[in-house]
């Protein structure tokens, strides 16, 4: 047993891709990531609350760019990046990281996309992953045939969008626990 | 970062239930746990909810009694737990030198902070792991100690500590339809 320390993530961090770099990888998968990134409208709203964000947060993909969910939630998570400076957004190839991955299995499997997300200095805050609670319960209700929709589970047309908000709440809460860390407030006198 | 299962399944273990953890602890501990979880009623809506689960979950909580965070969250998992009792078994460990290679490997932006939960699969393998605060209680947190340069767009909730019950709520629900829909697991069970 050990868990993720900042010098383990350093190393990764700094070996993973932008959104460009990664998505030229392989061009022929990299297309609908592409498509979806231009699908992804965030609201005012959501702008605002992004624009807003003043300590630097370190934020790693772990993804296939092969994957069906990579694929789906790795655009959001760029035009989540997109909207500030601070979200340094860095994607990296499952399989190029075995060790790393070994000690981020979920439901006893190598799933992806899986998230970390890092203050500025990679110490690591939170890990999410693979999906988020709208996107299950999109899909509880599609694959297991249930015949009334779930409270508050999202159409197709629906899913991106509250997908997205999913992860900006996490995106708002890790911000949230940087600006208020005491660590953080005394190397920024804020 | 979300450990190995054997590993959690040895700390959880060691643990206790909320009851029997609270009752140890020093009287004047003890009422904040006992307040909140007077608070934390699961309405109707929830208790639906928590029903339908059929996939069994461990959750295993490190927690500082002394913590205001820790007797909140603790309070709610106990009640969405006790819930859905067939399928969800809860246990805490405190957060002392005993549990130390836990804590240690545990640390938040660089600190041993309370409480971390990991939610874990039948078998013990780690699902989901999540710590210190919510994001209601951050926005909280960040509109008193900030002012409007918080950044905080949100309405404050209605019920700040019923907020928390949701929080919880939702990522033991997301971590349920995580093991419902897992291949490894409907072969199992052949469903």
């Amino acid at each position: 047993m050990r868990g993720l320390r900042s010098h383990d993530l350093q190393t990764v961090f700094q070996s993973a891709s932008d959104w460009e770099g990664y998505l030229a990888s392989d061009p022929e998968k990299a297309a609908p990531w592409r498509t979806l990134l231009q699908d992804i409208q965030l609201s005012d709203e959501q702008i605002q609350l992004l624009n807003g964000f003043t300590r630097t947060m370190r934020v790693l993909m772990i993804s296939g760019i092969w994957c069906g969910d990579c694929v789906r939630q790795g655009p959001a998570l760029e035009a989540i990046a997109r909207a500030n400076p601070c979200i340094d957004l860095r994607f990296i190839d499952r399989d190029a990281i075995p060790e790393v991955m070994s000690r981020l299995s979920i439901n006893g499997g190598q799933r992806v996309p899986m998230v970390v997300f890092m203050a500025e200095d990679m110490e690591p805050v939170s890990v999410a992953g693979d999906r988020t609670l709208n996107y299950y319960r999109h899909m509880i209700n599609s694959k297991l045939g249930i015949s009334c929709p779930m409270p508050g589970a999202a159409t197709d047309d629906g899913m991106i969008r509250l997908m997205t908000q999913d992860w900006i709440d996490e995106f708002e809460r890790v911000h949230l626990l940087l600006r208020l860390s005491g660590r953080l407030r005394q190397i920024h006198g804020d | 970062m979300l450990h190995e299962a054997a590993f959690l399944e040895e700390h959880f273990k060691s643990g206790m239930e909320m009851e029997p953890f609270v009752s140890m602890l020093p009287f004047d501990q003890q009422a904040s746990w006992v307040q909140r979880h007077g608070q934390l009623e699961l309405n109707e809506q929830q208790m639906e909810l928590l029903n339908s689960f059929t996939r069994d979950m461990k959750i295993l909580c490190l927690t500082g009694p002394w913590c205001g965070d820790c007797a909140l969250q603790g309070a709610a998992l106990a009640r969405i737990a006790a819930g859905q009792p067939d399928r969800i078994q809860l246990r805490f460990i405190p957060r002392d030198d005993s549990y130390a290679e836990l804590i240690i490997s545990s640390m938040i932006n660089a600190g041993t902070r309370v409480p971390v939960t990991w939610i874990m699969a039948e078998d013990f393998e780690p699902c989901a792991r999540i710590g210190d605060r919510t994001l209601s209680r951050y926005r909280s947190m960040a509109r008193k100690a900030l002012g409007p340069a918080s950044g905080v767009l949100a309405d404050p909730p209605e019920d700040p500590v019923r907020a928390v019950l949701d929080e919880m709520l939702d990522e033991v629900e997301r971590v349920q339809w995580m093991l419902r829909l897992s291949p490894r697991l409907r072969e199992k069970h052949g469903d």
